[in-house]
C-alpha cells in the first residue's frame, strides 16, 4: 500500500543511488585504464596534444589528494559543470539533455504504442484458452520480439523508401524536412513537442509522421513481452478463487474482468515497464541510426570516434539518474495499485 | 412444498488426462425452501462437486448428466449446463477460504457495491452506503468494515465479509462449502450460528457442507451422508444422529469426540477409494464391518421411517 | 559439486518436459546448430585471414554470391562466409560468458546478500540496484573509449549490468529460505555463513537463477548485438562481429543486399532461436499455463 513513509524511504534510496551513479563516473573519470588525464582529454593526437592532455590534468587535479578531487567532482557536477565535449567543444550537460531528449520522445511514442496493444493482445490471446488466437498471438509475439530491433527498423526502412519512391511520397528519414529545420528552434530536443509548444502545426505533422515508423519498429519489443506477460498474468488470476466467487455472484463477465481480473495483472505492467524503459533505450538509439535521426545513438557514435570521453561519462550520469528516478516512480505507482505491496 | 432443490440422477465427472472420472453418482436430492440440509462426508467423496453443481461452478472440463433444478428451472440438463440469470440472483456459494475469496485490490465496500451493482443496476452513493451498511450489520460487522482491504481483516471477519457478499445479490439458495473448515476452533461454532440464524431470518434454502457431523445438530434440518460419491444415509437430523443405520453413519458418529463420553474413539480403517477406483456394487464394502455376498449388488434405497432413506442390504444388522 | 549435477538433472527434466512443444524442438536445435556452427566457425572458415580482418582484397570487393565466395564479398573484399563465421563465433562465446559469469556472480552475491548481516545486506543490495541502473551501451562505451577498443570492454560492461537481475532473482529466492530452519539451525551450532550459503541456500536458488539466465540467451544476443551496431558507425570495433557487419553493410543495401543480408539473417536467426527456446523454458518452469483453465465465460 502507497504510505507517504514508503514515498519517503524509496526517494531516499534513490538519491542514495544517484549519488552512487555519480561516484561510479568518478570512478570511470579518474581511474580510467591508462593515463585518466589522456582519456579525459579525448585521446588527442596532432599538435596542440600535449597542451590538452596538460590542461586535462589540471582540470581534474590529479596531484590532488583523494577527498579534494572527489567534493570538488561533485561539487562541480551538482553545479552543471558537465564539462566540455571533447568533440563538439560545447557543455557536456546541454548537449546530453537535448540528445537524450530526442531518444526519450522516440521511447516515449513506442510505449504509447506497446502498452495498450500489448495489453489487449495478451488478454484476447489469455481469453481465447490455448486456441488458435492464443497460439498465434505467442509465437508470432516470440518471432517478432525475438529479432534484434535494428534488423527490423533496417527493413522497414527500406520497404518505406521503396515505397516512397514509387509514390512519391517524402522518404522518412531524420527527424523533420531539412526545408521545415530551418527557422524552427528546439527548446527540449524532442521536436513533437518543442512544435506544440510553439504552434507550428506544420512542423508537428512532418515531424509526428517521421516518428510514426521507428516508433513502431521499437514498440515490437515491449509489445511482444508485454503480450505475453499479460497473456500469463490473466491465465493464473482467471484461476484465483476470487475470481471463480465474483462469478458465483452473479457479476458479469466486462465487470470481471475490469474490477477483478485487470487489478491483477496491472502490478505485472507497471513493473515491466520500468525494465522495457532501460531495454528500448538502447534499441531506440540503433533505430535512431537506421532512420537517421539525431540523438543520444548519433551522439555517442561521434562521441566514440573522437574518443570523446567528457560526453560519454555526462551521458552515463544522466541517463543513469533518469532510470533511478523511473524505476522510483514505477515502484511508487506499483505500490499504490496494488494493495497488498509489503513495503 | 416448493422444491428449492431437486436434482434426478445427477451425475457429475471430470475429464483429465486418463480420460472421465465420475466423481457424484446418480445424485437424486429433494431440498424444500426454507430448508436446511447438511451434506457430510470424508475429503473427496465428491461433496465439494455437488456444491459446485448446485451453484452452477463447474468447470469447462467437468462433465454432468442427469438433471438439476433449481427453483424449477432445468439448470443442468444432460450434458448442458445453463446457470446464467441464476447465479447470485437464485443461488450463490459461501466458498472454504474466506481469504482467498475475497478480491484483495477492493475494499469491502467497493466489492459489496460490484455485487449490488451486478444486480440492482446504478445506485447512488447513499444508497450504496445503506444497503452495505445493511448487509454487514447481518453478519454482525460494523460499517466502517467497508473502508478495509481484505488483508485488514481476521480470518472470521473475512468470513463474515464473503457471506455478505453471497448475501448481497439476495439469493434464494446458498451453498456452504465448508465454510468453517478454514477457521479457528472457537470460530467455526459462531460462524455455523450465524448461518443459521441467516437462514431463518430472511427464509433461505441453506445447503450445508462439512466433514465435521457435529455441525450438523445446529445447523440442519435434514443429513444426508455422501460417501465414495453416493448418498449412504439421508434422515431428519436428530433421527440420524440418534438413530443412524448405516454402517458408515455409525462408524462416522463414533468416531466424533463426544464431551465426557468414557469410550474410546474409533477410527474407521483404511481409506475411502478414490474417484475413478470405486469397487462394484456398494462402494463401501471394503471397509465395512458387516459386508456380506449381497453388498456385490447397488444398494437400492430403504425407506425405514419419515424421510430416513438408508442405502444399504444390511442395514437391519445392528 | 552435487548442487550442480541436481541443477542439471532439473534442467534437463525441464528440456524434457519443453521438448513436446514443436516450436522448442525447431528452436533448439537450430540454437544449438548455430552454436556448434559458430565454436567451430574460425576453424571452417574458407578464408580465415579475411574472416579476421586481416586481409584485405580491394579489387574482390562488393561481389555478388558466387561458387568461390558463397555470399560474396563485402566492401573490403573479404568472403562474407569467413566474415560471418567468425562473427558468430564472437557472438555465441560473448553470450556463453556474459551469460555464465553473470549468473554466477548474481547467485552468490543475491544468496550472501540474504545470510549476510544486516550493513553487509544493504551495501550488497544497493550495489546490485546502483548497477541495474546504468545502462549498458552507455558503460560499454565508457569502457570501449577508456580501453581504446575491442569486444573485451564489452564483454564486461555486458557483464557489470546483466549479473544484478540474476542477484536480485537469487537475493529474494534466499531471502524466503532464510526464515525456515533447515537455514537457521546450522547457524546455531556455529557453522559459518559462507558454508552454509554454499551447501544450504545456493543449491535451492540455482534452479530458479539457471532458468532466468538460460531464458535471457536472446536478450543478451539481442542487446550486444544492438550495441555492437550502434558502435561499428565510429570503427571502434575492428573484430568480426555481426552487428557492426549489419551496421556498415547497411548502406550498401539497396545496391548490393547481400553485403547487409548474410549477417542480418545470422544474426536474426540466432536471437529468434534463443529467444524462442528460453521462452518456452521459462513457461515450462512456471506451471500456470495448463492446457485447461478456468474460463467461466
Amino acid at each position: 500500500m502507497l504510505t507517504l513513509n514508503y514515498i519517503v524511504r524509496r526517494s531516499a534510496l534513490s538519491l542514495a543511488l544517484i549519488v552512487g551513479v555519480l561516484l561510479l563516473s568518478f570512478v570511470l573519470t579518474y581511474y580510467a585504464p591508462g593515463d585518466p588525464a589522456l582519456t579525459w582529454a579525448g585521446r588527442p593526437r596532432g599538435p596542440g596534444a600535449l597542451e590538452a592532455v596538460e590542461r586535462a590534468r589540471q582540470e581534474l587535479g590529479l596531484d590532488k589528494p583523494l577527498w579534494y578531487q572527489l567534493s570538488a567532482y561533485l561539487q562541480r557536477f551538482l553545479s552543471g559543470d558537465w564539462g566540455i565535449s571533447v568533440k563538439f567543444k560545447t557543455p557536456v550537460l546541454g548537449l546530453v539533455v537535448r540528445g537524450f531528449a530526442a531518444s526519450l520522445e522516440l521511447v516515449a511514442y513506442s510505449f504509447l504504442i506497446a502498452v495498450p496493444l500489448g495489453y489487449l493482445l495478451g488478454i484476447s490471446a489469455a481469453l481465447s484458452r490455448g486456441g488458435l488466437r492464443d497460439r498465434v498471438i505467442y509465437y508470432l509475439s516470440v518471432a517478432i520480439s525475438g529479432t534484434p530491433r535494428f534488423i527490423t527498423a533496417a527493413a522497414a526502412y527500406v520497404s518505406l523508401y521503396v515505397l516512397s519512391q514509387a509514390l512519391g511520397t517524402p522518404v522518412i528519414y531524420g527527424r523533420v524536412s531539412s526545408e521545415l529545420r530551418v527557422g524552427f528552434t528546439e527548446i527540449t530536443g524532442a521536436i513533437t513537442v518543442d512544435s506544440l509548444i510553439q504552434g507550428r502545426l506544420d512542423v508537428l505533422a512532418d515531424s509526428l509522421l517521421r516518428i510514426i515508423p521507428p516508433a513502431l519498429v521499437l514498440s515490437t519489443y515491449p509489445m511482444g513481452v508485454l503480450a505475453r506477460v499479460v497473456r500469463l498474468a490473466v491465465a493464473e488470476t482467471l484461476e484465483e478463487e476470487y475470481v471463480r466467487q465474483a462469478v458465483s455472484l452473479g457479476i458479469p463477465a466486462d465487470a470481471v474482468l475490469k474490477r477483478y481480473v485487470a487489478p491483477g495483472v496491472v502490478p505485472v505492467v507497471t513493473q515491466l515497464s520500468g525494465l522495457f524503459f532501460s531495454y528500448s533505450l538502447v534499441e531506440a538509439m540503433a533505430v535512431e541510426g537506421v532512420f537517421g535521426r539525431e540523438g543520444l545513438g548519433y551522439l555517442l557514435v561521434k562521441a566514440l570516434e573522437s574518443s570523446d570521453y567528457p560526453l560519454i561519462v555526462g551521458s552515463i550520469v544522466l541517463v543513469s539518474a533518469v532510470f533511478v528516478v523511473a524505476n522510483t516512480v514505477a515502484d511508487v505507482v506499483q505500490a499504490k495499485v496494488n494493495p497488498r505491496v509489503v513495503v | 412444498m416448493v422444491l428449492a432443490v431437486r436434482s434426478y440422477e445427477l451425475s457429475v465427472g471430470y475429464e483429465i488426462d486418463e480420460g472421465l472420472v465420475w466423481v457424484v453418482d446418480r445424485l437424486n436430492l429433494e431440498i424444500g425452501a426454507g430448508e436446511s440440509y447438511c451434506l457430510v462426508g470424508e475429503s473427496g467423496c465428491g461433496k465439494s462437486t455437488i456444491g459446485n453443481a448446485v451453484a452452477g461452478l463447474l468447470p469447462p472440463y467437468a462433465v454432468t448428466d442427469g438433471v438439476l433444478e433449481l427453483m424449477g428451472v432445468k439448470a443442468i440438463e444432460g450434458r448442458l449446463r445453463r446457470f446464467n440469470g441464476l447465479r447470485g440472483r437464485v443461488v450463490v456459494r459461501i466458498p472454504q477460504d474466506p481469504a482467498a475469496s475475497l478480491n484483495p485490490f477492493l475494499t469491502v465496500g467497493e466489492q459489496l457495491g460490484e455485487v449490488l451493482r451486478a444486480h440492482l443496476g446504478q445506485l447512488t452513493e447513499s444508497e450504496a452506503r445503506k444497503r452495505v451498511g445493511y448487509l454487514l450489520s447481518l453478519v454482525k460487522l460494523p460499517p466502517e468494515v467497508a473502508e478495509a482491504y481484505p488483508h485488514q481483516l481476521s480470518g472470521g471477519m473475512k468470513q463474515r465479509v464473503a457471506i455478505a457478499l453471497a448475501l448481497a445479490p439476495s439469493p434464494k439458495v446458498v451453498v456452504a462449502d465448508e465454510p468453517t473448515s478454514a477457521l479457528d476452533a472457537y470460530l467455526k461454532f459462531s460462524i455455523a450460528r450465524l448461518l443459521k440464524a441467516l437462514q431463518l431470518a430472511l427464509g433461505l434454502t441453506l445447503i450445508f457442507i462439512t466433514h465435521d457431523i457435529t455441525l450438523a445438530r445446529h445447523v440442519c434440518d435434514r443429513v444426508a451422508v455422501i460417501y465414495a460419491g453416493r448418498v449412504v444415509e439421508e434422515a431428519r437430523t436428530e433421527d440420524l444422529l440418534e438413530g443412524a443405520l448405516h454402517p458408515y453413519t455409525k462408524l462416522l458418529l463414533r468416531a466424533v469426540p463426544r464431551r465426557l463420553a468414557s469410550e474410546r474413539l474409533a477410527d474407521i480403517p483404511g481409506t475411502p477409494p478414490p474417484p475413478g477406483r470405486y469397487p462394484s456394487g456398494c462402494r463401501f464394502r471394503p471397509r465395512c464391518p458387516v459386508a456380506s455376498e449381497e453388498c456385490t449388488r447397488d444398494p437400492e434405497p430403504a425407506e425405514v421411517g419419515e424421510m430416513h432413506r438408508v442405502y444399504c442390504w444390511r442395514w437391519r444388522s445392528a | 559439486m552435487t548442487t550442480v549435477t541436481e541443477a542439471l538433472r532439473d534442467l534437463l527434466r525441464l528440456i524434457r518436459r519443453a521438448w513436446r512443444r514443436p516450436a522448442f524442438r525447431v528452436a533448439f536445435s537450430l540454437a544449438l546448430a548455430l552454436t556448434v556452427l559458430g565454436l567451430l566457425g574460425p576453424y571452417v572458415a574458407p578464408y580465415p585471414l579475411q574472416g579476421l580482418g586481416v586481409e584485405v582484397v580491394s579489387e574482390r570487393s562488393l561481389l555478388p554470391p558466387s561458387l568461390e565466395h558463397p555470399l560474396g564479398t563485402d566492401a573490403m573484399g573479404r568472403d562474407i562466409l569467413s566474415r560471418v563465421l567468425f562473427g558468430l563465433w564472437r557472438a555465441t562465446v560473448v553470450t556463453l560468458l556474459v551469460i555464465s559469469v553473470s549468473s554466477a556472480l548474481g547467485l552468490f552475491v543475491g544468496s550472501a546478500a540474504a545470510i549476510l548481516p544486516k550493513p553487509a545486506e544493504t551495501v550488497l543490495v544497493y550495489t546490485m540496484e546502483l548497477f541495474i541502473s546504468v545502462p549498458s551501451v552507455l558503460l560499454a562505451a565508457a569502457l570501449v573509449a577508456a580501453t581504446g577498443g575491442g569486444l573485451v570492454p564489452l564483454t564486461v560492461a555486458l557483464i557489470a549490468t546483466w549479473w544484478p537481475w540474476y542477484g536480485r532473482v537469487a537475493y529474494t529466492q534466499a531471502r524466503a529460505l532464510r526464515e525456515l530452519d533447515f537455514v537457521n539451525l546450522p547457524r546455531l551450532f556455529g557453522l559459518s555463513r559462507l558454508y552454509i550459503v554454499r551447501k544450504h541456500i545456493v543449491p535451492h536458488v540455482v534452479s530458479p537463477v539457471l532458468v532466468e539466465a538460460l531464458s535471457d540467451l536472446g536478450s543478451v544476443v539481442i542487446e550486444m548485438s544492438t550495441i555492437t551496431f550502434i558502435f561499428g558507425a565510429s570503427q571502434s570495433i575492428s573484430e568480426p562481429d555481426l552487428g557492426v557487419m549489419v551496421g556498415l553493410g547497411l548502406r550498401y543495401i539497396t545496391t548490393h543486399p547481400w553485403v547487409v543480408l548474410s549477417p542480418a539473417l545470422f544474426l536474426a536467426l540466432l536471437a529468434i532461436s534463443f529467444t524462442v527456446f528460453g521462452e518456452v523454458l521459462y513457461e515450462e518452469a512456471n506451471p500456470v499455463l495448463r492446457k485447461r483453465w478456468f474460463r467461466w465465460f
